[in-house]
């Protein structure tokens, strides 16, 4: 019994090592922000703020339109392009999971194979061709090529989702009348919930902090995301501004971190089911 | 009309997917055996293969950026395999507090990876950072004085263990589930017959980890070869080209130097060497994973 009690106190002092070191980074960065300036660049350098300001926060959340801007331009962006990514996915999973039709596997198998293609590939093509249309710099520069790159991802998880729902509940819909619209619509869509839940948050998290398209294809820091953005005044202010960055970085992260915490059993069964993504 | 039904549901999606991958795919595959420079040359001219044996041939930056990768890649991988695993056998054994302790670990999940390397430049500053202070206190004078992220001998390897910190989360997952899936009785038996912690660990419970060892080893081989936020934000590729990668090579060729053929060219060997790896992969851990 002793023994075991040891190996219990052993296990918790090892978990509460692993603990501390994905932490620290985050427990350095609220120390950081909450330091008047002057005491984030003395030294010795001070672990534990001696003086507590909000100074920064302030300043970052009311007066730097730089910060404000990319945080509008991330919420419209990820909003749009995660709504999309649903609908779309709804219905092509759902012809994927529940129906029979010519070029079916084929196309299956197309959206299987480019799960394992890194996004490099398209980067080049999708310039050149947002270019040619005049498309870069605006919204649906990022919106298109978002919702194109997530949905592979989205009919395979829908095209899961819809196929665990029984047929006799498709059966009594049709006896009782419903159109293949109202079938869809009211009876597998509200079925199909958990599915719906896993790609919202999957796509969520690869929109918010995605970087590669973001730095190529908006050229103009006015249409910029945070992922870029933050990078952006971090090289404008080139000396250590890890006053307000430290502030900036830290309001980047609340959104997905709230919806991190609310849908996280299903971001836990998105990526156990599948896995793949690039 | 009936049997149009399905194509009304799936068109809408494969519109997306035919302009904006199957397209792009096909169209980058031309480009890499073209000469295409996007400022002077008005059309793409096709020169073959040459473009291919020019970057093994006659290419210094590919050849070290193609070296950078793998050896990212390999340490990568097998760091992020071996605390992943060992870190899920400690989070499965905890009965109080678990919550909090996954939460811990899933948590740099939320942070976008080029943050992440300006929150870790910060750290790892030589003068303000904590690490290297830290270093100082617990009496390791010698090393708080390596520039981690500025030194060519360290620089590469201070990347790798940025991206460990974000990504080690989602192995994590991973492997929990695995060893959730895994019923009690069979290392209850294994302790009857007396096997010690060890012994148990990779005699009973390994093997039954394989279809999930399968899932967290594709899921890393991307993550170990895709590297550019990283040395874009936190290095600059430098210093020298100690943190040049393919991807962020790639990216300076298209967008620095507007030679998108070779760009493509590069971005399909990164493609071609992610393929190759899965394949390796999936050949050494066994069994293909079955499609459901």
């Amino acid at each position: 019994m002793i023994q075991k009690n040891y190996s219990i106190i052993g296990l918790y002092i090892l978990a509460s090592i692993i603990a501390i070191t994905f932490l620290s980074p985050f427990i350095w960065l609220i120390f950081t922000s909450l330091k008047p300036s002057k005491e984030i660049f003395s030294y010795p350098i001070t672990i534990f703020p001696h003086h507590i300001t909000f100074e920064h926060y302030r300043y970052v959340l009311f007066r730097m339109a730089d910060f404000q801007r990319y945080f509008s331009n991330s919420v419209v962006i990820t909003g749009i392009s995660v709504g999309l990514i649903v609908i779309l996915s709804c219905l092509g999973g759902y012809a994927f999971g529940r129906k029979r039709f010519r070029g079916q596997n084929l196309m299956m198998s197309f959206v299987l194979l480019i799960l394992t293609i890194p996004y490099a590939i398209y980067l080049v093509p999708i310039f050149i061709m947002e270019d040619k249309f005049s498309l870069t710099n605006s919204y649906l520069a990022l919106i298109l090529p978002y919702v194109a790159l997530n949905l592979p991802w989205g009919l395979f998880i829908m095209r899961g989702s819809f196929r665990t729902i029984p047929d006799e509940l498709e059966d009594s819909a049709r006896i009782d009348g419903a159109n293949e619209w109202q079938l869809w619509f009211r009876v597998m869509l509200p079925l199909a919930k958990p599915g719906i839940a896993t790609t919202t948050i999957i796509t969520f998290i690869f929109v918010w902090q995605e970087f590669l398209f973001a730095v190529t294809l908006q050229s103009d820091s006015r249409w910029q995301t945070l992922p870029v953005g933050i990078v952006h005044i971090r090289d404008e202010l080139q000396a250590l501004a890890y006053d307000n960055l430290s502030v900036a970085i830290l309001i980047s992260l609340i959104p997905i971190f709230i919806l991190f915490l609310l849908l996280k059993n299903f971001f836990i069964k998105g990526i156990t089911e599948g896995g793949l993504k690039g | 009309m009936k049997k149009l039904i399905p194509y009304i549901f799936v068109i809408p999606p494969f519109l997306f997917v035919a302009i904006f991958i199957a397209y792009p795919l096909g169209y980058s595959f031309f480009l890499s055996f073209s000469q295409y420079n996007y400022i002077y040359d008005q059309v793409p001219k096709l020169i073959g293969l040459s473009q291919y044996i020019n970057l093994f041939k006659a290419d210094n930056r590919f050849l070290t950026a193609l070296f950078n990768t793998l050896v990212f890649g390999g340490v990568y991988f097998f760091s992020v395999m071996f605390f992943s695993l060992v870190i899920a056998f400690v989070l499965n054994e905890l009965t109080r507090g678990k919550f909090f302790f996954q939460l811990s670990t899933y948590l740099p999940i939320i942070v976008p990876l080029s943050l992440a390397g300006v929150i870790f430049v910060w750290i790892l500053d030589p003068t303000f950072g904590i690490f290297n202070f830290l270093l100082k206190k617990l009496g390791f004078s010698q090393l708080s004085t390596i520039n981690w992220l500025g030194n060519y001998d360290t620089a590469l390897y201070a990347l790798v263990v940025i991206k460990l910190w974000k990504f080690m989360g989602f192995t994590v997952v991973i492997f929990l589930a695995g060893l959730q899936s895994i019923p009690s009785s069979l290392s209850d038996a294994a302790k009857v017959d007396g096997a010690n912690f060890f012994q148990e660990k990779l005699y009973v419970i390994l093997p039954n980890l394989k279809e999930y060892t399968l899932i967290a080893a594709l899921y890393s081989i991307i993550q170990a070869i895709k590297i550019f936020e990283l040395p874009y934000v936190a290095t600059g590729g430098g210093p020298g080209n100690a943190t040049l990668t393919l991807y962020l090579y790639a990216w300076r060729v298209a967008f620095g130097y507007f030679k998108m053929g070779k760009a493509s060219a590069i971005a399909y060997v990164t493609a071609g060497l992610i393929i190759l790896l899965t394949m390796v992969v999936t050949w050494t851990l066994g069994e293909r994973k079955k499609e459901k």
